[in-house]
């Protein structure tokens, strides 16, 4: 038998229309999917309309009484709360609720929830095997301020799964505030930029205190809890660890050295610009860019050699960085270069540009 | 056995391979999908995103948008690229030598002047003839770059060279972009641990019979137009589907020029766009990736099937077949470029599976269907059709096709559920049953006329009139 009789005997007519009637009768069963899931979401969509409404009613009067709500149970809204759908969604109502409000009327919607019986929800789900759910119970315990359950959930900070280890950080901090970050001390998961700058605005929101744990964490095995590390040194102006801060810009690691470079323009002392200096020539191309535009906070007259030599640099971008730099630090070598500028087209084209930018 | 018999057979093995692989292909993309999808919605359930619109810390981006005689519509346009959330933003407008008023209408609408500023050709361009930037407080995110003609690529290359962000967010200046899109598009370079995220494509859905007012989608409505709704189908599929699927594996080609965001050092380190090709979207995404394959550097391609950009769909034959000549052009001059990636392991999945699924099913497919419809009509004309079983794999085929829309219409349902009208979605399957006959056929044969124009060396990007979103506009 050759091959093409082969095929022919595998794909004959009667095998190609049962497989045909198959797909069909699986489209069929697609399109009935379709609709059953549309039918579901409409019927979800009106019963969360009614909750909302009586959802609405319970929030207003908790917050015009300020007093423990009344809460009854009618029985069509029994039956609603019997399903897990409805109830997940008063849930994430009432944080909406909250987030826009603060002190008593905050308690009041806290209040509301534990009388609904949906922290029991919410452990349940904390409690869980699957990662997106114990996750959501986190948020959700920690966005009702449920501080009797910070012990446990601290326990996920360094979770295998993301999202888990991502709430648990979170509500730590919003736990405990400067305090929760000593997770840092222990974390061995990454620590990915949004996770950083979620902690980031957290912090923002609360009043400064003592970190003993930075140098620690700038010592840390985890590279991304030093860049971390650095961001609050940078932020809270940690000048005690400006030793430390300039040791990493030895860094094998590029975005440590970037950080450390953009931490030392903020915490800098009379060394700094020196010590940038020197890092210089060893630096990526971004990395010059960034020394340079730091030099114009930390650097001084004593900067302007350096300065002056980088107008020879074939890139324009760092000639333009160096630029910005010598008119922010040393107004003297600015007129120096403005001078050498007149003899160049580049340099005083570039010369236009920073003072466009500084008449701005 | 004679020559013909061994052709014969040959063929027959080969198609038959052919089909089995590309259904297979199919079948695992379509898996993936749900994989894909399911994770991204647990992942971002309950995040809030506004914590980039206003965070300092928030990466920098600069939005590129070339505009070429764009005058009529080019003042709402700008006005909704300004008033997207995201607090560290630069909206750079390249105006592309355009023979209309467009700049004019910019300097007038938003007060600008021509500033002194020196552009670094960081990537070769046609001359810049000047930058322009607002004299109100209120535009000064906003940028205008005036420059001699060269095409979209060389326009976009310009707004890299020009643009002072980190991240660059390459769109096309019609489309209407979702009010959170930059938020949401942004977070996957944030979310890179060991391997870089170079580049992060989304959703673009059709805006065709869609209510938008003062630049913002406020009703979002299956086209009524059969083209247009035909197309939002079919974007369904590659997106909801196809891209997630591609994505989940790290293997995406493909980020639509109409929205797609780029770490801007990569994009200058692997050159640019390609002013060479018509498919310089696609080109830039598979340079970069090459790039970073010859770095040995880990690096990433991202994608967000949220539905972030919508666009309007061409609703006539005439505009339709240039669109999908274009693109056959561009796949085809973009595969050929980098031919040395074909089933090459050193480039990994890219070498290994996107590559030769691009080359088989997307560059290839067009020709292998007429082909097969050429032989079809001289073998009946001979009379030499076995209808029986011409008929029960024409079936095959057709009902697996149907299975493939009515999945890629309950992913819809099921994920973002933009048409919530049992109608509409009633339409959309009954649109799918067409397929087959009318919008399928047209699309191989504008491919085809694309095979014929590369082999002409034509290289144009072909007129493309558009309605307009607004009541009046009407622009080429």
């Amino acid at each position: 038998m050759t091959g093409q009789q082969e095929i022919q005997n595998f794909i004959s007519p009667e095998r190609l229309y049962a497989a045909a009637a198959f797909f069909s009768i699986i489209t069929l069963a697609v399109v009935a999917m379709i609709y059953i899931r549309l039918y579901i979401k409409k019927k979800t969509h009106f019963g969360h309309a009614r909750i909302t409404e009586q959802l609405n009613e319970w929030i207003s009067e908790a917050l015009l009484e300020e007093t423990t709500v009344n809460i009854t149970m009618q029985p069509w809204l029994m039956q609603y709360f019997a399903k897990e759908v409805h109830r997940r969604y008063v849930t994430d109502s009432l944080i909406n609720a909250k987030k826009n409000l603060k002190g008593a009327a905050s308690n009041s919607i806290v209040d509301l929830y534990l009388k609904l019986g949906l922290k029991k929800d919410s452990l349940n789900r904390m409690r869980s095997l699957v990662w997106h759910k114990k996750a959501r119970g986190i948020y959700e315990l920690y966005m009702m301020g449920q501080q009797d359950m910070a012990a446990e959930i601290e326990r996920h900070t360094n979770s295998w799964f993301e999202g888990v280890r991502a709430e648990a950080q979170t509500a730590t901090v919003g736990f405990k505030g400067f305090a929760g970050l000593e997770f840092l001390s222990i974390l061995t998961q990454p620590l990915n930029e949004w996770q950083q700058l979620k902690l980031l605005e957290q912090l923002h929101k609360l009043n400064v205190e003592e970190m003993p744990g930075l140098p620690g964490w700038l010592a840390s095995p985890n590279l991304q809890v030093q860049i971390f590390a650095l961001k609050i040194a940078d932020i809270y102006n940690q000048f005690h660890v400006h030793d430390q801060v300039a040791e990493l810009l030895c860094a094998d690691n590029e975005a440590l050295r970037t950080q450390a470079i953009k931490t030392l323009g903020r915490i800098g002392n009379e060394e700094t610009a020196g010590i940038m200096r020197d890092q210089y020539r060893q630096e990526t191309q971004g990395n010059k860019k960034l020394i340079l535009r730091q030099l114009g906070m930390v650097g001084s007259d004593l900067d302007r050699n350096f300065l002056m030599e980088r107008m020879n640099e074939e890139d324009d971008g760092l000639k333009l960085e160096a630029m910005r730099a010598m008119a922010q630090c040393d107004a003297e070598g600015w007129d120096e270069l403005l001078s050498l500028a007149n003899d160049n087209t580049v340099l005083n084209s570039i010369s236009k540009q920073v003072l466009y930018e500084l008449e701005q | 056995m004679t020559i013909l018999t061994i052709a014969t057979t040959l063929l027959t093995i080969g198609i038959f391979i052919y089909a089995c692989t590309l259904l297979t292909s199919y079948m695992v993309i379509g898996i993936a999908s749900i994989g894909g999808s399911r994770e991204y919605m647990y992942k971002n359930e309950f995040t809030d995103f506004r914590l980039l619109a206003s965070s300092p810390h928030a990466p920098s981006v600069s939005i590129l948008a070339p505009a070429y005689n764009e005058g009529a519509t080019i003042i709402e346009n700008v006005r909704s690229l300004l008033s997207l959330y995201y607090s560290n933003l630069e909206v750079v407008v390249i105006n592309d030598g355009s023979k209309d008023d467009c700049l004019q209408k910019l300097i007038d609408g938003y007060d600008l002047e021509k500033i002194d500023f020196h552009v670094q050709y960081k990537i070769a361009t046609k001359e810049v003839r000047g930058v322009y930037r607002s004299r109100k407080a209120v535009y000064k995110r906003l940028v205008v770059v005036d420059k001699v003609n060269g095409g979209k690529a060389d326009a976009l290359n310009v707004g890299i060279n020009v643009s002072s962000n980190d991240y660059i967010v390459c769109i096309d200046v019609d489309c209407i972009l979702e009010q959170d899109s930059l938020l949401k598009m942004m977070k996957p370079f944030l979310e890179e641990t060991g391997k870089k995220v170079i580049a992060s494509g989304g959703v673009v859905r059709i805006a065709n019979s869609c209510e938008i007012k003062d630049g913002r989608l406020e009703k979002i409505r299956l086209p009524e137009n059969y083209w247009a709704r035909m197309q939002s189908l079919e974007y369904i599929r590659a997106f909801i589907i196809g891209r997630m699927a591609w994505a989940r594996i790290n293997g995406l080609l493909l980020i639509s020029g109409a929205f797609g965001a780029f770490d801007k050092q990569i994009a200058i380190e692997a050159g640019g766009y390609n002013h060479k090709t018509v498919g310089e979207d696609m080109e830039l995404v598979v340079r970069m990736r090459r790039y970073m394959e010859e770095q040995r550097r880990p690096y990433r391609v991202t994608y967000i099937p949220d539905p972030l950009c919508w666009t309007e769909a061409p609703e006539s034959t005439k505009i339709l077949g240039r669109q999908r000549n274009r693109w056959t052009r561009g796949t085809i001059e973009t595969l050929k470029m980098h031919s040395p990636l074909f089933l090459n392991p050193r480039y990994g999945v890219m070498g290994m599976l996107s590559y030769p699924f691009w080359f088989f099913f997307e560059m290839l497919a067009p020709l292998i269907e007429f082909f097969g419809m050429v032989v079809f009509t001289i073998l009946s004309i001979m009379g030499l059709i076995n209808w029986h079983a011409f008929l029960a794999l024409l079936a095959f085929i057709i009902s697996f096709g149907y299975l493939f829309s009515a999945f890629a219409a309950y992913m819809e349902v099921a994920t973002f559920n933009m048409y919530r009208r049992r109608t509409d979605m009633m339409k959309l399957l009954l649109t799918a049953l067409t397929e087959p006959f009318v919008f399928h056929p047209f699309v191989v044969w504008a491919a085809i006329k694309g095979y014929v124009d590369i082999i002409r060396k034509k290289n144009s990007w072909g007129e493309m009139t558009r309605q307009g979103f607004g009541p009046t506009a009407q622009k080429k």
